[in-house]
């Protein structure tokens, strides 16, 4: 046995989960865009010990339902209301030269028929507390957005504006 | 490992020799004198260290599973990673002062085990849901030298449990999908991972016959039987459900497959010798292919009462047959005479 590989390897693994847990922290720090959403069904809210998501983005708007998307598609959002909705859905990544949309999150996506995944569809919470999700109320969703397209959810906010659960 | 024996363990059996002529009283004291007086701390004080490890660990999990929420995410990732560190550094400075090979292997499993748990903890602290093909394969790199670095046989079955979850995560979420699509001729989710699996078990029992390379036979052994019983439980169960197959027609040769595979095993273990887990299993599967297809073929046409008597009495029957044939060929062959 090869005392001195074994020792690297655990470095190694130590080191890429450390950076897995340092990337999806930094992720965090990046611009904040709030999503309408509600538990799929509230009957079913717990599989495990997370809450499945759904959000009004993942629904394809009616009008690019019949245009040939790929499977990865870029999502631009709009300001709609306190939150944010689809601007539009391209097969590739825009560039926006409008000073005002500029700023507009772009997200990356998967497209499963009229569905758009983000893989923001789970959230993990406490032992039971699934349970106890605000009955058929609208949740709201803050996500912080990477430069890439990347979302990572920061927290669950219910109808008055306080983190749940 | 075998577990070593003690002098009065040993003893009725040393009396029982000399008694019957085949060693000398002298003989018997000095084969007495290579064995320890006592087995360390005794069974009894084993089982109370045992009982007192147990609860102490279990002490500390509720206490960490109860207060789990108000654990900030640092702490829980950095606990993680201690354990993952000093488990490891456990294994390797154990094995290299030798000592039993039972902690090692312990410490290296549940090393192997740790990059798991910590990919799942980094997905919940940050509610990431990605594919489980992703998870499993992370999980995979993180590992996948374990088992040869270190040459223990439960990192490798460990290693073995990720290439599987790979596989049918990946079948799931990406080859299911792929099929499904451009309207291809057949898609079927539970056929595909029934069928992956068993193709798994083949190959994981054909490759680990590499580790004889190194000059590890228990690596080799404990994948081959690992690769043996995905294989068996895969096969039988696709007998099911043999799609893309009429099913009506197809399945008596689907479990003649795996009557013939149980068949060869026994033959195998029999010519190999020192395969006595082989030999239960092939005769597990035997008597299990037997009762199933008899209930199969009669289940429709008698009523459940007479199913009852006669499966019955057909299991006493192959139960009986099967322990004869298992114990006449475990039999050890007389030494030819010189």
């Amino acid at each position: 046995m090869n005392r001195k590989a074994l020792y690297a390897l655990l470095l190694a693994q130590l080191l890429a989960l450390t950076g897995l847990y340092a990337y999806h922290a930094v992720g965090l720090g990046y611009p904040v865009y709030r999503l309408r959403t509600v538990p799929v069904d509230p009957r079913d809210l717990l599989r495990g010990d997370y809450v499945i998501l759904r959000y009004e983005i993942s629904r394809l708007p009616e009008a690019l339902k019949q245009e040939p998307l790929p499977a990865a598609v870029w999502v631009r959002l709009k300001p709609d209301g306190q939150a944010w909705g689809i601007e539009s859905v391209k097969s590739y990544r825009q560039s926006e030269f409008d000073d005002e949309r500029r700023n507009w999150p772009v997200l990356r996506a998967r497209r499963e028929g009229s569905e758009l995944i983000y893989d923001l569809e789970r959230f993990y919470v406490p032992e039971g507390a699934g349970r106890n999700a605000p009955p058929g109320g609208k949740l709201m969703v803050e996500i912080a957005v990477r430069p890439n397209g990347g979302a990572q959810i920061k927290r669950l906010l219910d109808e008055n504006g306080n983190p749940w659960p | 490992m075998a577990k070593r024996l003690t002098q009065s363990q040993l003893k009725p059996e040393i009396d029982g020799w000399v008694a019957d002529g085949v060693i000398q009283p002298a003989q018997g004291a000095s084969i007495l004198a290579r064995y320890p007086a006592a087995d360390g701390h005794g069974r009894l004080m084993g089982i109370f260290i045992g009982i007192g490890v147990v609860l102490i660990l279990g002490g500390i999990a509720l206490v960490i599973a109860s207060n789990w929420r108000d654990i900030p995410p640092v702490v829980k990732m950095g606990g993680l990673l201690l354990l993952l560190a000093t488990t490891t550094a456990a294994g390797i400075e154990v094995k290299a002062h030798g000592l039993g090979r039972a902690w090692w292997e312990g410490a290296f499993s549940v090393a192997s085990v740790l990059p798991l748990l910590g990919l799942a903890l980094i997905s919940q602290i940050f509610h990431v849901s990605g594919k489980a093909s992703g998870l499993f394969l992370a999980w995979l790199l993180l590992v996948l030298l374990v088992p040869w670095l270190t040459r223990s046989v439960g990192a490798f079955l460990v290693f073995l449990v990720a290439v599987f979850c790979l596989q049918q995560a990946w079948l799931h979420e990406y080859v299911r999908l792929w099929l499904a699509s451009d309207t291809r001729w057949w898609s079927d989710e539970f056929t595909l991972q029934i069928l992956g699996a068993a193709g798994f078990g083949l190959a994981c029992s054909g490759l680990s016959w590499l580790w004889l390379r190194l000059g590890e036979t228990a690596q080799a052994t404990a994948g081959e039987y690992l690769g043996v019983l995905i294989f068996f439980i895969a096969a039988y169960t696709y007998g099911f459900e043999t799609k893309p197959f009429d099913t009506k027609t197809a399945w008596p040769f689907v479990w003649l497959i795996v009557f013939v595979f149980a068949l060869l095993l026994i033959y195998r273990a029999v010519r190999i010798g020192d395969r006595a887990h082989q030999l239960n299993l092939g005769f597990v599967m035997v008597g299990l292919v037997l009762m199933s297809t008899y209930i199969r073929l009669v289940g429709t046409m008698l009523n459940t009462g007479l199913i009852f008597l006669s499966g019955g009495a057909l299991m006493l029957a192959c139960a009986f047959v099967l322990a004869r044939w298992r114990r006449r060929l475990l039999k050890p062959t007389p030494a030819p005479a010189p």
